[in-house]
């Protein structure tokens, strides 16, 4: 068996594990869209604020995307201004990836995000907001390489209001290797 | 020859009337009518059930045609809570006592009538936000005031958890005009989550059973919200 028949198969085999959430053209712009099913990745998820991780392609660019959910405790019920300001990630905002070499790769968001928040009542003292964001970073070839060539120890996104840090167990890594993978 | 036209016809006529009983029998609506004084008539499908992220809260959705317009209404049934107000810095120690005497203080009555007039209440111009299936979004927005049906009650000495709060069960009627650029998108995409703008937050219509899991409505449900549209048009 040749290298590239083995090669082929490898691939054929890493792409049957993929599974897509959305296959299809963009009723917008024709250009076929795929995310793939989410994964989660980010350690310690009993606790509030966890994250998941998905692979992007529309035509030809990449991106990773995330899904962050966060927890924001308030004394009283929440404005629509304090759900409307909770996650705010202006276009143009970083997202770090610190990799297992200690090296760092940035990438810079296209597009202004705002998170969807609503809020929950524990008592009449504590107020919940919780958010969930979809973070879209777009990804060059090379980057795409080595998110699947090298694990990720922690992310950090950028808001208006702090940075957001989500660490990596391996196994979540891994996961989130694999979705990449699909969309090479 | 003349026999053989004759059977041919027929048969289109049976076909014809066949697919109209079949679209019919798939098309169930809770509204026909036709108004008396302009003629005019009026088609609402019945409603799709659609869960919010938020467990108190629930919402149906159905698609509306009066005469050439097109429209997605949203029934939105919310139950909240409401502290009372630092500064009314009311004692309801007795709160029990004045349930049953119904002698109440005034400031409650008033902060009640307030929470009532506001909550659940969509403005002209409130958003509701669709996310298709291709991840496309549609955004529409309501015509006209839609005020709320609020039921409220006064705080009581409430639970270890909750504390004296008001409780208010509202359900409110949205209507959102459709163009025919979002006709096409939801005939040929199906919807995944729904978010209805009220004046004092958002209601997100979609659930995940677990965190692997995506916000959605769901298959049946984003196919149920396709139909209904298409039988509208």
């Amino acid at each position: 068996m040749s290298c590239a028949t083995v090669l082929m198969f490898a691939a054929s085999a890493a792409s049957a594990k993929c599974k897509f959430q959305t296959d299809m053209p963009s009723i917008v712009t024709g250009e076929h869209i795929r995310w793939t099913d989410w994964t989660t990745f980010s350690l310690a998820i009993t606790t509030t604020d966890y994250a998941l991780a998905t692979g992007i392609s529309e035509g030809e660019r990449k991106y990773v995307g995330l899904q962050l959910h966060t927890v924001t405790t308030i004394p009283r019920p929440a404005s629509k201004q304090d759900l409307d300001n909770a996650v705010v990630i202006p276009a143009g905002s970083d997202v770090f990836f610190l990799m297992a070499d200690e090296s760092v790769i940035k990438v810079t968001t296209d597009q202004a995000i705002t998170g969807d928040s609503d809020f929950v009542m524990h008592n009449a003292k504590r107020y919940d907001i919780v958010t969930n964001t979809i973070v879209k970073a777009p990804l060059t070839t090379e980057e795409l390489r080595v998110l699947t060539a090298q694990r990720v120890k922690r992310i950090r996104v950028s808001t208006t209001s702090g940075d957001l840090d989500f660490e990596f167990g391996k196994k979540g890594s891994k996961k989130m290797q694999s979705v990449l993978e699909c969309i090479q | 020859m003349h026999v053989r036209n004759f059977f041919s016809g027929v048969i289109a006529i049976t076909l014809l009337l066949g697919s109209g009983a079949a679209r019919a029998a798939e098309c169930k609506y809770s509204d026909r009518s036709t108004d008396p004084a302009t003629g005019v008539q009026k088609l609402a499908t019945r409603p799709v059930e659609i869960s919010t992220a938020m467990v108190s809260s629930s919402g149906w959705v159905h698609a509306v045609s009066i005469g050439d317009d097109r429209f997605l209404a949203i029934k939105l049934r919310a139950k909240n809570q409401f502290p009372i107000p630092p500064q009314l810095n009311i004692n309801l120690a007795n709160s029990d006592q004045e349930q049953r005497t119904g002698r109440y203080d005034p400031r409650l009555n008033q902060e009640l009538r307030r929470l009532q007039h506001e909550t659940a209440f969509v403005p002209a111009g409130s958003t509701l936000r669709i996310t298709l299936e291709d991840r496309s979004v549609i955004v529409l927005t309501s015509k006209e005031d839609s005020s709320a049906r609020n039921k409220g009650w006064k705080p009581q000495s409430g639970s270890e958890n909750t504390g004296p709060n008001f409780l208010l069960l509202s359900e409110v009627n949205a209507l959102y005009p459709l163009s025919a650029e979002m006709i096409r998108a939801l005939t040929s995409r199906l919807a995944v989550s729904v978010r209805m703008e009220t004046a004092d937050r958002y209601y997100e219509f979609a659930s995940r059973m677990n965190i692997q899991y995506p916000l959605t409505i769901g298959d049946k449900n984003g196919r149920q919200l396709q139909e209904a549209v298409n039988c509208v048009l």
